[in-house]
């Protein structure tokens, strides 16, 4: 009896430790996809502060203007709400007779202060940044957002990094076109270099996500 | 006795001229009376003048049968450019279909009756103008009354009018444009009948506003439509606060653009705190930027004055 | 300057300037097109409203240099269009306009609503023309006109 309780022993033991190995492996690489890993992990780490990185461009002006949780879209560095009364509309390009292309044409008109671009709308309410008090939302909660393939139009890693390098109304943060009194708009916090740099960083690192607050 | 009116740019009318047809120009009725008032335009009379309104200068009756109405007041919004030709129309017994309004140029006989100037404004336009217009439109409709009794050899009051028509007591009838040269020719009589106003038309119903459709289909002009040769646009670029006083100003740039012509500092009353800056330009663009201070360089310094408080 | 052609109500131009003007002088001092208003010039208004390729367009902040090949349509030019000629006809029956500086714009944005959405609810009104302003503040008359136009009104 006594050898079979020592066997019994050994497999519980095995099979806790598998139990717990597989566990932990399992909970590391749902951190990865959840956020919910300690940041003592180096590349996690950098992962995360490369997020922070870009948190800080898509909640300037010039990004989060667009991405808001209302019926109207934002302007300005103040993001005061949008004049001449615009909305959202069904697919967040404006009404019929108040479209954003009823001004916003597909360059930037600097004679007039109209900022342009491409196929200028709204960004979807899936990929709102703010709450509908136009208050910015927490690191945490943009990450999760940014992150959620059934909300930011089924964009994995490369594919949120591809985005960041080449579509164009991202593109024109960079080039926001003057203002009616002849200012230039701000620019966001980093160079776009600097913005698709830190996007391949947090993206290598497998877009993880700070712990929400 | 000397005719006590004076019309400033009135064609038509001469110091002593009586009723007269200007068919040769403009065909139709174009009455001509020129009445001599008694004492009037005299200072230092106790009575003040009583103004008569030759109808010449208010109604044009055209061979096609249009009746052409003049508007002694600016329209904006405000719908005198209906109402008064309505007022007029209904005492005249016009045929309204066929009324056209005219903003009436600049001439003494569209002044306002009770201020004596020419102008809209204090709410006006019917309360001073409402007598005056219901007048010239009976009196017209009296001077073609009297011309068809004349054709037919009847009596004015065995005549009746309506639509544009006028008819006498035994089935005649005669529209207004053809009686208009012979209307013109007959006397304007001093004093009219007035409709009762359960007789009024027009007068309290809904008719349709003149101006709509040319407001409708852009033909409308506005002052800032207008274009006259060689004319030149001014913009102003005022100090940001009040009281304060252009300090320095860069035009170099503004002077660069196509069609600014001058950039000047031009005080617009003496001893005023605000100087305001103006731009002129041959056209609208870009001078409609000018004034955000983009392209001029301005600084303001403020003054402070004892005349107000800042 | 540079040279432009242009379709305006079905109409080719051809206008000789500088490449920021936007459509509105365009219109107004080269064309001599007055019937498009300047009410602000910051697109804050509507009163410059034309149809750009088809789409309700603030003609005050729009370049000539940006207009490319689409055609132009002014209040000029709208009667000619089954909708834009009911809608005139609907403003004229309800004696919408007072001033009228604002409504070469009220139409022009009411037959733009009008032909995406025949039948537009109130919401629909407010939201479409809430951008049109009126000093005279006739907007109860333009929605019953507007509605007049689609044919729900008698």
């Amino acid at each position: 009896m006594l050898a079979n309780h020592r066997l019994v022993v050994r497999r519980v033991f095995l099979f806790i430790l598998a139990v717990s190995v597989s566990w932990i492996a399992l909970s590391t690489v749902g951190a990865f996809r959840n956020g919910k890993a300690s940041p003592t992990d180096p590349k996690l780490a950098d992962g995360l502060a490369a997020w922070e990185q870009v948190y800080s461009v898509l909640t300037s002006p010039r990004c989060i203007n667009c991405h808001t949780a209302t019926n109207y879209p934002q302007q300005g560095d103040d993001r005061h709400r949008h004049f001449a009364n615009v909305v959202r509309g069904p697919e967040g390009k404006g009404v019929p007779a108040l479209n954003c292309v009823s001004c916003h044409q597909s360059e930037n008109a600097d004679s007039t202060g109209v900022p342009g671009g491409p196929n200028w709308h709204l960004a979807p309410l899936s990929m709102r940044w703010q709450d509908t008090n136009d208050q910015i939302l927490s690191s945490a909660v943009v990450c999760g957002a940014v992150t959620d393939r059934s909300k930011n139009n089924g964009l994995d890693g490369p594919g949120l990094l591809k985005h960041h390098e080449a579509e164009p109304l991202v593109l024109w943060a960079w080039n926001p076109g003057t203002r009616p009194d002849g200012t230039m708009r701000a620019l966001p916090p980093l160079t776009h270099a600097e913005f698709v740099a830190a996007t391949r960083r947090w993206v290598e690192a497998g877009t993880p996500c700070p712990r929400s607050k | 006795m000397r005719p006590a009116l004076k019309f400033v740019d009135d064609a038509h009318l001469t110091r002593r001229s009586f009723l007269r047809a200007s068919a040769a120009a403009t065909g139709g009725l174009l009455v001509s009376l020129y009445l001599d008032l008694p004492a009037a335009g005299q200072e230092g009379n106790q009575a003040p003048p009583q103004k008569v309104y030759p109808p010449d200068a208010f109604v044009h009756l055209r061979p096609d049968g249009k009746i052409v109405i003049q508007v002694n007041r600016l329209e904006f919004g405000q719908g005198v450019y209906t109402s008064l030709p309505m007022i007029l129309a209904d005492e005249m017994d016009a045929d309204w279909s066929q009324v056209v309004a005219e903003l009436a140029p600049a001439a003494d006989v569209y002044k306002d009756p009770l201020f004596g100037i020419q102008m809209v404004g204090g709410s006006g336009s019917i309360a001073h103008s409402f007598q005056q217009y219901r007048e010239l439109g009976a009196k017209t409709r009296a001077m073609l009354i009297a011309a068809a009794a004349d054709r037919w050899h009847v009596t004015p009051d065995q005549c009746r009018a309506a639509n544009s028509v006028v008819s006498g007591p035994g089935n005649q009838s005669a529209r207004y444009a053809e009686l208009a040269n012979d209307a013109a020719r007959k006397s304007m009589p001093e004093n009219v009948r007035l409709k009762n106003p359960s007789e009024f038309r027009l007068i309290g119903k809904r008719v349709r506003r003149l101006d709509s459709p040319a407001k409708c289909d852009g033909s409308q002009k506005f002052g800032l439509d207008l274009e006259l040769p060689g004319m030149k646009i001014a913009v102003i670029a005022h100090p940001p606060v009040f009281g304060g006083r252009v300090k320095s100003v860069n035009d170099s740039e503004a002077r660069k653009i196509g069609g600014v012509r001058d950039v000047f500092e031009k005080n617009l009353l003496a001893r005023r705190a605000t100087l305001p800056l103006r731009v002129v330009m041959t056209r609208q663009w870009p001078g409609s930027l000018l004034p955000t201070g983009s392209l001029l360089n301005m600084s303001f310094r403020i003054w402070h004055t004892h005349q107000w408080s800042l | 300057m540079a040279t432009y052609q242009i379709n305006v109500n079905g109409q080719h131009k051809e206008v000789n300037v500088d490449p920021s003007t936007p459509l509105l002088w365009v219109l107004r001092e080269e064309l001599k097109m007055t019937g498009t208003k300047y009410g602000c010039g910051i697109s804050a208004c509507g009163a410059c409203t034309v149809h750009l390729g088809g789409i309700a367009t603030r003609s005050c902040v729009v370049p000539i240099s940006l207009i490319g090949d689409r055609p132009i349509v002014t209040i000029e030019g709208i009667g000619q269009d089954p909708v834009g000629h009911a809608v005139q006809e609907a403003w004229i029956e309800r004696d919408v306009v007072q001033c009228g500086y604002c409504q070469s714009g009220q139409i022009m944005s009411a037959v733009a609503l009008l032909k995406a959405t025949p039948k537009p609810t109130d919401t629909n009104i407010e939201e479409s023309m809430g951008g049109n302003l009126c000093r005279c503040a006739i907007y109860v008359r333009i929605r019953e006109a507007i509605k007049s136009a689609s044919g729900q009104l008698k």
